[in-house]
């Protein structure tokens, strides 16, 4: 398939786009990235996702696809040929997703809001939440690898890049804060998984530099975009 | 091999009726459960510990919650009539929308619902813009022709019917027929279609419910000062 075929619209330090970009790279599909610049949105990015102007996007033969959760279905899908990104079993399909959506609806939130959080108690809040759900991957992750590496199993999959995604921000939050968040101590599994997470081909050129995205949150803080909708 | 479909729910929950909606469209049988989600079954904390939220479907030993999440379980196990299209990008779509609708537009049009002053204004715009969205899409898209109902209609069935309540119950205006055209011929077909028409909760109760919730849910998102 020409690569021209296949882009993705992202920026490196995003999460969301990272999840997409190892989707493609599962599948050994080559594609163009169009890095958006902070600060400004492309026309193409505009014209690509009106509705939520954001990225990810994914766009194959001139149809663009939305939300990184749904790419990585998408790409799943379409390049079937490939090794399998969501599990086989209907079952495991389902728990696989009500973990991606638990993460995306009240994990990730708890991370930037112990960045964000206006005092002690909102801080504290946010912290709690946060390791709880480190603590709930890490029994999920259990239950689900059955002693393989990933949640996947032998192969990395559906839930570990909807949580891997977000080792390289987990880091530089570690590097803020001086609080260590994925802790051998308390979460060992999780700690062994994200090294091999990390290493692995699909990932490992896509992950950012835990300094490299340490100075980018500096950059971030100082410009100021307009407040979240 | 017997199998045992149950589901957990409460009696005017948009989310646990999607899920009925899908059950029956498939023609599944379950024993329903119904939950008082004030006072939580051991059962529902145990099954769905996570969120200790109703729907939660069990088949044979397996348990899934989160309504979309089941959607999807109940569209790949029982592979009749399909839910969801063959076609990956025409797949993408309903999801972006049923997701688009859950975030944007349910969420602003229930805080409509029971919220004041700014707040209040705000959440009705933010429903206005939302639904003008989704008028937009199913102008272009035409989801639901002849009896091929799906996943989408499932996903934004709440519109047609738990809507109208909220708005009454909220003293606001979100929906009109004169500018949602589209979604107004869609709300006609979703309600008279032979599984969703005699699967939904009695409107009159659902009034008293919901005017009952305003204001208590009201009062727990603004706690009175202590010293008046």
């Amino acid at each position: 398939m020409a690569k021209s075929d296949v882009k993705v619209l992202g920026a490196w330090p995003s999460p969301f786009v990272m999840r997409a970009r190892i989707a493609l790279n599962i599948k050994s599909v080559d594609y163009e990235f169009l890095e958006e610049t902070l600060g400004s949105k492309s026309e193409l990015l505009l014209k690509s996702n009106p509705i939520h102007k954001k990225i990810p996007v994914l766009i194959h033969q001139d149809k663009p696809v939305c939300e990184s959760l749904i790419i990585v279905h998408y790409v799943d899908e379409v390049w079937s040929s490939g090794p399998s990104i969501l599990p086989s079993d209907p079952y495991d399909r389902a728990v696989a997703r009500f973990w991606a959506a638990y993460l995306d609806e009240k994990w990730f939130p708890s991370m930037r809001g112990m960045a964000s959080a206006q005092g002690e108690e909102a801080k504290k809040a946010a912290v709690d939440q946060f390791v709880e759900g480190l603590n709930l991957m890490e029994d999920a992750y259990v239950k689900l690898s059955k002693g393989k590496p990933f949640f996947g199993g032998d192969k990395i999959g559906y839930l570990d890049i909807a949580f891997g995604c977000f080792l390289a921000w987990l880091r530089v939050t570690e590097k803020t804060s001086g609080m260590k968040l994925l802790d051998e101590a308390r979460t060992p599994h999780l700690a062994k998984w994200a090294v091999s997470f990390c290493a692995d081909p699909a990932v490992k050129d896509v992950m950012p530099e835990t300094e490299k995205l340490a100075e980018f949150a500096k950059l971030l803080a100082k410009f100021k975009p307009a407040p979240p909708k | 091999m017997a199998t045992q479909v149950k589901l957990l729910g409460f009696w005017c929950s948009p989310f646990s009726f999607r899920v009925e909606w899908a059950l029956k469209l498939k023609g599944v049988d379950y024993d329903y459960i119904e939950e008082d989600i004030f006072n939580k079954s051991s059962t529902l904390l145990e099954l769905n510990p996570v969120h200790k939220k109703v729907p939660v479907l069990v088949h044979d030993n397996k348990v899934i919650s989160e309504s979309f999440v089941i959607l999807e379980y109940v569209d790949e196990t029982w592979e009749q009539n399909p839910l969801l299209p063959k076609d990956p990008y025409e797949r993408a779509t309903a999801r972006f929308w049923a997701k688009f609708a859950e975030e944007k537009l349910l969420d602003a049009a229930w805080t409509a619902m029971w919220s004041k002053g700014e707040t209040k204004e705000k959440a009705l715009k933010d429903s206005i813009e939302a639904l003008e969205k989704i008028e937009g899409e199913f102008k272009e898209k035409r989801h639901f022709e002849g009896e091929s109902i799906g996943y989408l209609d499932l996903a934004v069935g709440w519109i047609a019917y738990w809507l109208p309540v909220w708005e009454e119950v909220g003293s606001m205006q979100i929906f009109s027929q004169e500018k949602f055209p589209a979604i107004t011929g869609w709300m006609a077909k979703f309600l008279s279609h032979p599984l969703i028409k005699d699967n939904l909760p009695p409107k009159d109760k659902m009034h008293v419910y919901f005017e009952g919730r305003r204001d208590p849910i009201y009062n727990y998102f603004n706690p009175k000062p202590e010293d008046n």
